[in-house]
């Protein structure tokens, strides 16, 4: 346990989330999945009626 | 503000390992990507395609806007000097032609529109950026340009004396020179359709002459590039043995 928090420590130390807000990360992070499953979700619906 | 934009840099380059924003959005830009494509799929629009034409379009424009944004950290130069390069770079002027096409959404259909909406075909270019092996190949083919420049030239002018032999042995066969070019082409390539084929003995000569040469001719740039991809691999393993 001790060791994942160290790690975790380190790669945020190190890392390049460095210069950003943890939340604001996040909040982007989430934004590009929200968008990804967005495209995937129109995509399929564009075959279905598309090949129906 | 510089760490910022330097920020911004990175997270629209290929990601880092841990970088959870750069992966989230290389993740985010190649579906809209292979989404943006899928229309070229279907026979008719739809209410979706539309959208998705739209949605894709948007995301494009806001990378391509961040790309030439960050292009002093990309080209290395600082100022105007660098946006002007950034812009004249294959890749930014693939992202350029592959927006095109979201004004065919507000137009009348016609020839011009439907040429334009073929744009779409450029952003699979885009995920060059995403692919390392891609990366390594691209790198090859520049490096191999001048040896398969020469082999291009080889071909052209191989294509254009037997079509222009063919065309003179077979008058009756070809109507244009065009056919011509087009038997000439074929028989190179080993395709062989059959939809125009000699009837004289010299002009099946040619022909079977086409076929030897073109097992020889096409299989070059093969050679080359495999040769270049092989020798660009062991490069890269014998940097990281070092």
């Amino acid at each position: 346990m001790k060791d994942k928090e160290t790690k975790r420590e380190l790669i945020d130390d190190k890392g390049i989330h460095s210069h950003t807000e943890p939340l604001k990360v996040n909040i982007f992070v989430y934004f590009c999945r929200i968008v990804t499953a967005a495209l995937i979700g129109l995509g399929i619906a564009a075959l279905i009626v598309g090949y129906m | 503000m510089n760490e910022t934009k330097k920020r911004i840099y990175e997270v629209i380059q290929v990601s880092n390992i841990g970088d959870k924003s750069s992966r989230a959005y290389d993740i985010m830009v190649t579906t809209a990507v292979v989404v943006g494509l899928l229309p070229m799929t279907l026979k008719a629009e739809n209410q979706y395609t539309r959208i998705i034409e739209l949605f894709t379009s948007l995301i494009f424009i806001i990378d391509y806007c961040i790309r030439v944004y960050t292009a002093d950290y990309k080209m290395g130069y600082v100022g105007s000097r660098a946006y002007f390069a950034y812009i004249m770079t294959p890749l930014a002027i693939l992202d350029l032609l592959s927006i095109v096409p979201v004004i065919t959404l507000f137009l009348p259909v016609n020839s011009v529109i439907r040429l334009l909406r073929l744009f779409r075909f450029f952003r699979i270019f885009k995920l060059v950026r995403y692919s390392k092996t891609m990366i390594i190949i691209s790198n090859v083919i520049r490096k191999v340009k001048s040896q398969l420049l020469a082999v291009l030239i080889l071909i052209v002018i191989y294509i254009f004396v037997s079509a222009m032999l063919i065309f003179q042995l077979e008058p009756d066969l070809f109507g244009t020179f065009f056919d011509a070019l087009y038997w000439a082409t074929i028989s190179i390539t080993t395709i062989g359709y059959g939809d125009i084929s000699p009837v004289t003995p010299i002009g099946r000569m040619i022909t079977m002459i086409s076929a030897l040469v073109g097992m020889a001719v096409i299989a070059l740039p093969t050679g080359i590039i495999t040769a270049g991809y092989m020798n660009e691999i062991s490069r890269k393993k014998s940097k990281y043995e070092l």
